[in-house]
């Protein structure tokens, strides 16, 4: 096999591998670390430069003009809800861009800043699994599987917020953040049921070409901007984001920008695919 | 009207935990209203899958009729397991905080910089 149909291969399965790697990775982690630190740090480097280059190969694809679809599940198209798509185009790129950049910033960043710290496989299996959830939102086309990516990007981050137990008021933004976020998610689900109640639908596309915005539709919609934009920060809703981003460890922050970043994607995605064609 | 008792409850559920979660003082039970409101997203979805008279989503070993529709099945079984995970996390927090202040009262909790 040649460089060429390498690459191509690649392109095809990018999407998955994009999401795959940090997870396989941040579960290979804490078996890594018990060699050495150096080898840990090194290994968890490599990972995200990994996921960054098949991120630069994806995106460099899709800014030319290609969506890419990838289905997980039944290739079969006319049976219904037995799959799971991943659907890149140009927004998604320019949200997976930002995110991986991001990771992999605080990545070498935390290399000398959090050197003191012990716990510290903990520390990067749950940044790799909080890149992992980031990248998912970004680039997937059915709601439930958003939903699930946000649950674990919002589970990793609270934990990640919390990392220093031993300052009270780190633990204190902690709890708070993991309280609205859950809450929010929560809220989110019910929205997502509300609308495979009426359209027997999960994935975006398919819930846009036949929305008929009834009153349903109408508290979907409300629910699911203010859970998002609570978990955004967005201004009525932002009690929670001066702690969070002040306690947390400094290369935490980084990536709690990329969650944030990654709700208002969310936003957006509701607002202009789902919802596009009837309030616009 | 007897079919509309489960999304009755579903609202009751959901209202429960938002008054545990905004006006109860103890973090506990705000962690406790944080499952309820979870419960009724559960159930609110297992209630969508259901027709009267169905039976489980097993094909081999069906007596025939109709089946509940398993995929609300499988989405609130991937929102339990969600739910585990995030009231663990909850309650190891709490616990850390218990440690640093002595209480869970929220009105004694905080307080100026350290």
């Amino acid at each position: 096999m040649n460089i060429a149909n390498l690459v191509d291969l690649i392109l095809q399965h990018s999407p998955a591998l994009i999401v795959a790697v940090p997870l396989i990775g941040a579960f290979i982690t804490p078996l890594i670390s018990r060699l050495n630190e150096k080898v840990r740090n090194v290994f968890v480097i490599l990972t995200l430069g990994l996921t960054t280059s098949f991120v630069f190969l994806l995106a460099s694809d899709v800014l030319t003009g290609n969506i890419h679809t990838y289905i997980f599940g039944s290739q079969d198209l006319t049976l219904p809800v037995v799959r799971i798509l991943f659907e890149v185009d140009a927004m998604s790129a320019f949200m997976i861009i930002i995110s991986v950049i991001l990771s992999l910033i605080a990545v070498i960043y935390s290399w000398s800043f959090m050197k003191e710290n012990t716990g510290l496989d903990k520390y990067y299996t749950l940044i790799l699994l909080m890149t992992a959830g980031m990248l998912g939102m970004e680039l997937t086309g059915d709601l439930f599987n958003f939903f699930v990516f946000l649950e674990i990007t919002s589970i990793s981050s609270a934990a990640l917020v919390a990392f220093w137990t031993n300052k009270a008021k780190s633990v204190e933004a902690g709890f708070k953040y993991i309280v609205i976020s859950t809450i929010g998610a929560l809220f989110i689900l019910f929205s997502i049921a509300l609308f495979y109640g009426q359209y027997n639908a999960l994935n975006m596309a398919t819930i846009a070409s036949i929305l008929q915005y009834t009153f349903l539709d109408k508290i979907a919609l409300v629910l699911l901007i203010a859970a998002l934009a609570m978990k955004a920060g967005v201004v009525p809703m932002h009690m929670w984001l001066p702690d969070a981003y002040g306690k947390a460890p400094s290369s935490v922050t980084f990536l709690l920008v990329g969650a944030t970043q990654a709700s208002l994607y969310g936003v957006f995605r509701i607002c202009f695919t789902i919802y596009g064609g009837v309030i616009i | 009207m007897i079919f509309n008792v489960p999304f009755i409850a579903v609202v009751a559920l959901i209202l429960i935990g938002l008054y545990a979660v905004i006006f109860k003082r103890n973090l506990i039970k705000m962690v406790i209203g944080i499952t309820i409101i979870e419960s009724g997203v559960n159930l609110f979805l297992i209630t969508l899958g259901y027709r009267e008279g169905s039976i489980a989503p097993i094909y081999t070993s069906s007596p025939g009729g109709i089946m509940a529709l398993p995929v609300p099945q499988a989405l609130t079984l991937t929102s339990i397991v969600i739910g585990v995970a995030v009231l663990a996390l909850m309650l190891s927090l709490v616990i850390h905080i218990y440690r640093h202040y002595g209480t869970l009262d929220v009105r004694k909790i905080g307080g100026p910089e350290e």
